[in-house]
């Protein structure tokens, strides 16, 4: 058995495999005084309704139901009985909203009205809009239809591009590691033990003021993010006027596995950069201290009631702790001390946390993953 | 670092430095570490204080507090397992809870020299370390008069007293009345130099009958080593990757001057007071050595490392929480969690020279060898 092999389905890690054009986002809240065995019954009854849904090839092939518990399932302030008795991993914990839960990111309103805390979530990933609505709308139904001790919360939207670019306009995701050495960023050891063989989930909705991006140049975009804004190709060094200079693009395909691990730099507007810093060491998972980590972020776009149009990035990322994506956001010299890349108190800031939250997600289990938390 | 020493303390300190780096890279001679003090470009590695192979064998909760763990001589967890180059020191009110932390990753070996050659200063700064107005000179040198030994008699008898001897140390490095520098086996100049000099040798490795490919990650480096870093650390592994891939970019690789393991940085961001405010930055002291602005090269180079409340603050470190974990701190591996340590290392252009890299043969990856941890703990354990 390899070691990613009681991961739920919806991460797409493995060689070859690309995420789904399609997601979604279903926070769900456990009812006033539910009792743990009701809510156990209810999660077997939600977990049902993507598998059956998926039996509809033609709207839902490819249809992967992935299920997190958040920091709130483990609050015996809320719940009254307690939902579970078992152990809560160190760093599942709320997000602060009275300040910056992450140092780089202000809240996006205030005062923080956080909606992406809660007791679970299930994404819902797929090739198309159409497939992973349903899902939610189905998923919704029958909380409401069944009577469930459930109640949805929020729902998140988000979407991929076929061009693998993002709002930046920037190749992203091209540093995620090589599928082979995933499984070691993603698994959990075991601590507690009940997570052992699942893994961890930070999705953090980020909002981005695309104005401030798009005043920027090319060349101090190009400095903040640490790639050729074309090619995604690493830069390796400023000519006379201070130009970023990169590494020549050969093909797309092969350019993708060589552009994943940038060059040492000894550059310090280069080191200053996105790349450099959520990767200083660029050392493979066997290393703690490198904290690698596997995104899977969608774009989204929101319309609010007063405001204008938001942009933004769905950050998702699978990790074996939170305690990594916890110190990559704290570090000072990683992404601790800045909005993004660049020097510290003098780089824009046009990234903001609009919701967010930080969950587990243990591995298979029967009748649903995560059984075992209710008893 | 080196301000606290005389013309003849620095020479010690050059020539002990030259000394172990000279045998480190003599015993391997495909290592690209070298002792050219033309290198310079400056880069750093870092990682979080809080010993990684322990939490990961015994469990975050019990590693915490093993590393607190106090013996019949002393500091016993901190001696046996806070291996990260980083040593810290909890102190508690009477009711146990922590009213401040202290953390060092000053070495050893600079402290016998400042033995030598600095007693009187030496003797200023446990006495500062210890909140005192002055400490016997016998609990640090053993002797009542140190100025009547030779320096090289005087660095010896502080190295029997302060450092480790068989677990016995004076209160003044057992973290009983302070702590001066680190004692852990594997937080010495030497080990360091070592792993430098070994993880900066290019080396291949293969799979029975498959082509030798490049050993690039921790786990195949470290096996392919033989020794000097172990596996599942976060210092050993994230030195021994950064330093093979600048091995095999081509680059002669040197150690900074000073040499020196540093702290540089934590995440202060975390903590927050009982009202859920942030804590203040100035709670946290660095010392022993130069902030960024005062730096040549704007780089963080502090050793020591302080978190205590002000006394009007009607609160002790106990009472401050980890927002990341939303835990009380009751042990100094929380702050220590919080710490960056770092190294940094010279290094030459790209390509400057050809690596020559030597066939380790087929091995198998390293491990994270939780056995010598049980065994640490064992004896952590017979020693209360």
């Amino acid at each position: 058995m390899s070691d990613d092999a009681r991961l739920q389905p919806g991460i797409h890690h493995r060689t070859g495999e690309k995420p789904p054009a399609a997601y979604r986002a279903l926070l769900l809240d456990v009812a006033p005084a539910a009792t743990p065995m009701a809510v156990r019954e209810a999660l077997a009854t939600l977990y049902h309704v993507p598998t059956e849904l998926a039996r509809d090839k033609e709207l839902h092939d490819g249809l992967a139901a992935l299920v997190g518990y958040g920091r709130r399932l483990f609050d015996d302030s809320v719940h009254d009985p307690p939902l579970t008795r078992a152990a809560r991993p160190d760093h599942l914990a709320y997000l602060d909203q009275r300040h910056n839960a992450f140092p780089p990111f202000r809240w996006a309103r205030t005062p923080a009205a956080n909606r992406g805390e809660s007791d679970v979530v299930i994404q819902l990933t797929g090739p198309h809009d159409a497939s992973v609505s349903c899902g939610v709308a189905e998923l919704v139904a029958a909380v409401t239809e069944q009577g469930l001790p459930l109640e949805a919360v929020a729902v998140f939207a988000a979407f991929g591009r076929p061009d693998g670019r993002g709002w930046l306009g920037f190749h992203d995701g091209v540093s995620n590691l090589e599928a082979s050495r995933r499984p070691a960023a993603i698994v959990s050891s075991g601590d507690p033990r009940w997570l052992a063989g699942g893994t961890t989930m930070a999705l953090l909705r980020l909002a981005i003021d695309l104005r401030t991006w798009r005043g920027l140049t090319r060349a101090e975009q190009e400095l903040l993010v640490g790639r050729d804004r074309d090619t995604g190709a690493p830069l390796v060094g400023l000519d006379a006027d201070g130009t970023p200079l990169s590494r020549p693009s050969r093909d797309p395909e092969t350019d993708r596995l060589a552009f994943a691990d940038p060059p040492e730099t000894t550059v310090p507007a280069i080191e200053r950069s996105h790349v450099h810093r959520a990767n200083q060491s660029r050392a493979s998972p066997d290393a703690p201290a490198a904290l690698r980590i596997f995104r899977q972020g969608y774009d989204y776009l929101e319309t609010t009631e007063s405001g204008p149009l938001v942009t933004g990035l769905n950050f998702v990322s699978f990790q074996a702790d939170l305690a990594t994506i916890v110190h990559l956001l704290h570090a000072p010299g990683w992404l601790g001390d800045v909005n993004f890349g660049g020097e510290p108190d003098e780089a824009p800031a046009f990234i903001a946390l609009a919701d967010g939250g930080l969950y587990v997600v243990p591995p298979h289990d029967d009748p649903f993953p995560g059984a075992g938390l209710f008893g | 670092m080196l301000d606290a020493l005389g013309p003849n303390g620095r020479a010690d300190w050059g020539a002990k430095v030259g000394r172990i780096a000279a045998e480190a890279i003599h015993d391997r001679p495909d290592t690209q570490l070298s002792l050219a003090d033309d290198l310079s470009h400056v880069v750093m590695t870092d990682w979080h204080g809080l010993p990684s192979r322990v939490v990961a064998c015994a469990g975050r909760s019990s590693a915490l507090e093993l590393l607190d763990r106090q013996g019949r001589h002393g500091d016993e967890g901190r001696r046996r397992m806070q291996e990260e180059y980083l040593e810290w020191r909890t102190v508690r009110d009477e009711a146990g809870a922590v009213v401040r932390v202290e953390l060092t990753t000053e070495l050893g070996a600079y402290w016998r020299t400042l033995a030598a050659h600095e007693p009187a200063a030496l003797l200023d700064t446990v006495a500062e370390f210890a909140r005192k107005d002055r400490v016997p000179p016998e609990a640090v040198f053993g002797v009542a008069d140190p100025s009547v030994l030779a320096p090289d008699e005087r660095e010896t008898a502080f190295t029997c007293t302060m450092l480790d001897v068989g677990g016995v140390r004076s209160p003044y490095n057992s973290g009983s009345c302070a702590i001066c520098c680190m004692v852990q086996e594997s937080n010495t100049l030497s080990a360091l130099l070592n792993l430098a000099a070994a993880a900066s040798c290019p080396l291949t490795i293969a799979e029975a009958g498959a082509a030798p490919r490049t050993a690039c990650t921790a786990s195949d480096v470290i096996a392919a080593m033989g020794g000097g870093a172990i596996a599942g650390r976060a210092s050993d592994p994230v030195l021994v990757e950064r330093l093979t891939r600048l091995t095999w970019e081509g680059r002669t690789i040197g150690v900074d001057d000073p040499i020196g393991v540093y702290v540089a940085g934590a995440e202060h961001h975390r903590l927050r007071t009982p009202s859920g405010e942030p804590v203040p930055l100035d709670w946290w002291r660095f010392s022993r050595g130069l902030p960024a602005a005062r730096s040549a090269d704007g780089r963080t180079r502090h050793q020591r490392l302080v978190l205590e409340v002000p006394r009007d603050e009607g609160c002790v470190v106990g009472d401050l929480v980890d927002a990341a974990t939303e835990q009380r701190i009751e042990h100094g591996g929380q702050i220590a969690e919080l710490v960056q340590v770092a190294v940094y290392l010279r290094v030459g252009d790209e390509r400057a020279v050809e690596p020559r890299p030597r066939h380790a043969g087929d091995v198998r990856p390293a491990a994270t060898d939780c056995d010598e941890v049980s065994a640490a703990q064992r004896e952590i354990e017979g020693n209360r």
